[in-house]
């Protein structure tokens, strides 16, 4: 039973992480994480003096990175959209040796939009969240910053490999895997010492975003150790594990700008737990829904995708379970976002729209895309032609909006300047978000075009093509929302209010002085992490004019 | 300036219609037909679009980054 034998593996290795992060590697901790620092920073030579060490670098860098991603990810995905019903629209470039196609711009997309812009921010955003909640600094800002680089080319070969697989006998996604995995463990080791050196119990937005990031390299190990890489079964389970790795990251970020921004305690610890603990035992729904792509990353055949009977009762099960973290993450936002009312509070701190967007659209998809990753284990496959819209749905209207939400909550503490522009941040929320919903009509195209198929209709259907231009043209919209967001992060990081001059709430609710916004009570206040009998109230606004009776 | 630009390219055109009819563009009637059958779908002028908004990206980063 390979699927079985391949989650007891994942699992038993988590564990084992998790353990030997509290409790150290027994003698040999002091020596390896001596090594580990050698290696992030000495043992690089020349090339670590490129890169600046002031504290918040790593991450404004990284949420830089992420935020340029996004431009190519959203047009790579409105050009492949275009062409699922103008085919010929790009023929131009045949000349250069391009030939794009509709499913492989569409794929370069979903790449550089999950590894390029929202691996970015996420990344860069745990760079602050783990030292912040362990009460201490990040180990080597320099390697991270470092790093940033090295990722970025990782995602430009992946773009490269999603077009022209093969160049000169040579894979290139292996040649990428490579270079994200170089990237990726040097980030890891660089937490796992930052976490090392914690002055206090860290929260669990922090232990998830780490643990989400071990996950990956940990389930590719995992799906190995069984045997299971050149099956389909055992290729399938590796893309889940590495959505799950994302969904965890994502998590302990939405988690933490949800209540940094907000200004609002975390509403249930016990929530964010069963999130955690719940993403690693159950089966993600989200991300690609076949295997191939893992096949494609790991430079191994693909293989046919046959379960047995014990393993389509085993995945339907744990595909299921995996609603419960969703619904709990879903659930916890939104009320910490909430407080003590049905509004949103603090809707004009950075970010809180995208990750209420997030929060907000994440059941319906994963419910969705749990009903067609059934329809796929089962062989039923009568859903197979919506997988590509829903995965793109997936994407934008959830993962990189929770993962640029958190960037953006936590961008003006890592560069010490706000946003340029709230009003032109309001502008690309709503053109990303109004143009991702374009892609309701792709999937309504998609039905369509199902429908016609198994129906057996052999002229063409006009109505198929108008929505899928309708969805296409509507999609640019969030092209424009990713330019004029980075145009705003760019800018700010120049010219924004520095953060210091001006009172901003989302950046001193949590911790001492306690800005009092509106009333409240003493427990919430004492609630708050840093939260204790001496924590000082400073009301939100003051002046020296003198007070007026009220009138009643 | 971007208007004045603007007004004064579509007084000349219209100069050069009155003054010139039926008579091709100098320079710009030669070149246009070598994009003949390359820009010839709608999809070009969402690119466009993009291609102004990278630029204006790199454009902000130099004239930032330059500006003290």
């Amino acid at each position: 039973m390979g699927l079985m034998t391949t989650m007891l593996a994942f699992w038993i290795g988590m564990l084992v992480v998790f353990v030997m992060l509290n409790r150290g590697m027994w003698v040999f901790t002091d020596v390896t994480k001596s090594m580990s620092m050698f290696m992030l920073e000495k043992a690089l030579g020349p090339p670590i003096d490129f890169v600046e060490g002031r504290k918040g670098s790593a991450a404004a860098t990284w949420i830089m990175h992420g935020a340029l991603w996004m431009i190519p990810s959203s047009a790579l995905t409105f050009c492949g959209l275009w062409l699922s019903h103008d085919p010929n629209a790009l023929h131009s470039l045949s000349s250069w040796g391009l030939n794009l196609s509709s499913s492989s711009l569409i794929l370069a997309g979903i790449l550089t939009a999950s590894y390029g812009a929202g691996g970015m921010l996420l990344n860069g955003a745990a760079m602050h969240i783990v030292p912040e909640l362990g009460g201490t600094n990040l180990a080597s800002e320099k390697n991270a910053s470092l790093m940033s680089f090295v990722w970025t080319l990782g995602v430009l070969v992946l773009l490269v490999g999603a077009n022209k697989p093969e160049i000169l006998g040579i894979k290139i996604m292996l040649v990428s895997t490579g270079i994200l995995l170089l990237s990726g463990i040097a980030v890891i080791v660089n937490m796992l010492l930052t976490a090392a050196t914690r002055t206090r119990k860290m929260a669990l937005p922090a232990w998830m975003m780490i643990m989400g990031m071990i996950a990956a390299p940990l389930s590719a190990l995992a799906v190995a150790l069984s045997g299971a890489l050149d099956t389909g079964t055992g290729q399938w389970i590796a893309t889940r594990m590495s959505a799950a790795s994302f969904s965890l990251m994502m998590a302990g970020a939405v988690l933490y700008a949800a209540s940094r921004g907000s200004g609002n305690p975390l509403w249930s610890r016990s929530l964010a737990a069963v999130t955690l603990v719940g993403t690693i035992l159950s089966i993600s729904s989200s991300g690609f829904f076949e295997g191939g792509i893992a096949a494609d990353f790991l430079g191994v055949d693909q293989a046919t995708f046959e379960p047995t009977r014990n393993e389509v009762i085993a995945g339907s099960f744990l595909l299921a379970l995996s609603l419960i973290p969703v619904i709990a993450l879903s659930a916890n936002v939104l009320a910490t976002m909430r407080g003590d009312d049905v509004f949103m509070e603090n809707p004009d701190s950075p970010g809180m729209p995208e990750i209420n967007l997030a929060a907000i659209m994440l059941i319906p998809l994963s419910i969705g895309a749990l009903f067609v990753h059934t329809d796929h284990l089962t062989g039923t496959n009568e859903l197979t032609g919506v997988q590509s819209t829903l995965v793109l749905l997936g994407i934008w209207l959830v993962f990189v909006p929770g993962a640029l939400g958190s960037a953006l909550c936590i961008f003006p503490e890592v560069s010490g300047r706000n946003v340029l522009s709230m009003n032109r941040s309001r502008w690309a929320y709503w053109l990303m978000a109004g143009g991702s919903f374009g892609l309701v009509f792709s999937m309504m195209s998609d039905f369509s075009h199902m429908t016609l198929v198994e129906a057996a209709v052999e002229e063409e259907v006009s109505i198929a093509k108008r929505l899928q231009v309708l969805g296409s043209v509507l999609f640019y919209g969030t092209v424009i929302g990713s330019i004029y967001h980075c145009l705003n992060i760019i800018s700010g990081s120049f010219r924004g209010t520095l953060v210091d001059t001006e009172s901003s709430v989302s950046s001193t609710s949590i911790q001492s002085p306690y800005r009092l916004t509106k009333e409240t009570t003493v427990r919430k206040i004492l609630a708050q992490r840093e939260g204790k009998l001496d924590t000082v109230v400073v009301p939100e606004s003051s002046s020296d004019s003198p007070g007026t009776p009220t009138e009643l | 300036m971007l208007v004045m630009g603007f007004v004064s390219t579509i007084i000349f055109l219209i100069l050069y219609g009155i003054l010139f009819p039926n008579s091709d563009l100098p320079v710009i009637s030669s070149v246009l037909p070598v994009f003949e059958g390359v820009f010839d779908s709608g999809i070009w002028f969402f690119i466009l679009g993009i291609m102004i908004g990278i630029f204006g990206i790199l454009g902000t980063m130099l004239t930032e980054a330059t500006s003290e």
